[in-house]
């Protein structure tokens, strides 16, 4: 790295900084939920480190516990994952200029934390002439920095719940501190009425529709706010996510 | 444990490191074989904040395990202390007060609940 790219690493790994406790309670509580399940310690720690994934591990843990079949589970995973897929579209349109590895490396590695710490430092992406202007792709490395420290937080609090779960009585509701640290990561989105309005009927339809099979209640919450984001939308050029 | 459910286990957990990629990177492999028009992108804006709603909801407003809104009650700690937590975090936007007061609501409402 330059020193201009590892200053630009630096500076995202300070800012996901500031998230850890978030990241931390979810992983925690992710991680103690596993070992929790009918997961060795071993396997608990392979899926922490290599899934890396905390919702869909979250969402994993009762089918496997009433032994559902390996693809149910993975349909569910994917279901859960979903947000992933449209962060997918606006990291092709920021990184198009990286070579496949490059890019499906960093899709890997992009989470909800550094997803959303990226569009909010960078609405838009980089047009020719600012690309032309940044030989060193600085971008890149505060990304590059988001995703470490990310990567960081989540194991090492996944990790140590793996191994003190065993001393973390049931009976202390943890799993409600997994949703507490969900609620902080979605209060910074609802920045406008149409954003706000477009949350409150995609929980009302997730609810109403949770008996659906493979979390499908994920996907008519998701058109739901299409629908809702669209109408009540009248300024809608004015900061995208993507 | 077996060792028919140990391999069914790490089958389970090969296939969902190709979910956290088949999601994480779906566009990347995708790559600029697909243009989407402005007014896609306009439309899907909301779709990250509407499926974590969607994951979150469930689990303030239904029991653990719920297979149904039928299960809804307002004698759920999760409702009390979810709603704590979220005025919690609209005042201090902060995530230690947050989960400090969402989880002392949760956990009174489970003793008052449980008497």
């Amino acid at each position: 790295m330059t020193p201009a790219q590892w200053r630009e690493f630096i500076y995202g790994f300070k800012q996901m900084s500031h998230s850890a406790v978030t990241i931390m309670t979810w992983s925690l509580v992710t991680g103690i939920a596993m070992a929790k399940s009918a997961l060795t310690i071993q396997q608990a720690i392979a899926m922490s480190l290599l899934v890396y994934a905390g919702s869909a591990q979250l969402a994993a843990l009762p089918l496997i516990a009433v032994g559902a079949p390996v693809w149910v589970i993975l349909a569910t995973s994917f279901m859960v994952n979903l947000r992933f897929v449209i962060f997918s579209l606006g990291l092709q349109a920021h990184f198009s200029y990286l070579s496949t590895w490059r890019r499906i490396l960093l899709g890997y590695f992009t989470t909800d934390f550094s997803y959303l710490n990226h569009v909010k430092r960078f609405p838009k992406p980089e047009t020719q002439k600012e690309l032309a202007a940044d030989p060193e792709h600085l971008r890149l490395y505060s990304m590059m920095g988001f995703q470490a420290a990310n990567w960081f937080f989540w194991q090492v609090a996944s990790i140590t719940g793996i191994l003190l779960a065993s001393q973390i009585p049931n009976d202390w509701g943890l799993a409600f501190a997994g949703a507490v640290a969900l609620i902080v990561i979605i209060g910074p989105m609802l920045d406008r009425a149409s954003a706000r309005w477009a949350a409150v009927t995609a929980g009302a339809v997730a609810v109403m529709t949770y008996g659906l099979p493979f979390r499908l209640n994920i996907i008519l919450a998701v058109c739901a706010a299409f629908f809702v984001g669209m109408i009540l939308d009248k300024s809608p050029k004015e900061g995208a996510a993507l | 444990m077996s060792d028919d459910t140990s391999m069914k286990i790490i089958y389970l957990i090969i296939g969902m490191i190709v979910m956290t990629f088949a999601s994480r990177c779906f566009f990347i492999f995708l790559g600029d074989r697909i243009k989407i028009s402005e007014w896609g992108l306009e439309t899907i804006r909301y779709a990250p904040l509407a499926a974590l709603i969607a994951i979150l909801a469930p689990e303030i407003f239904l029991p653990v395990g719920a297979s149904s809104i039928a299960e809804f009650n307002l004698r759920l700690p999760n409702i009390w202390g979810g709603i704590a937590a979220i005025i919690a975090f609209y005042f201090t936007r902060k995530m230690i007060p947050t989960l400090v007061i969402g989880m002392a609501v949760y956990t009174a409402a489970r003793f008052w609940f449980a008497l």
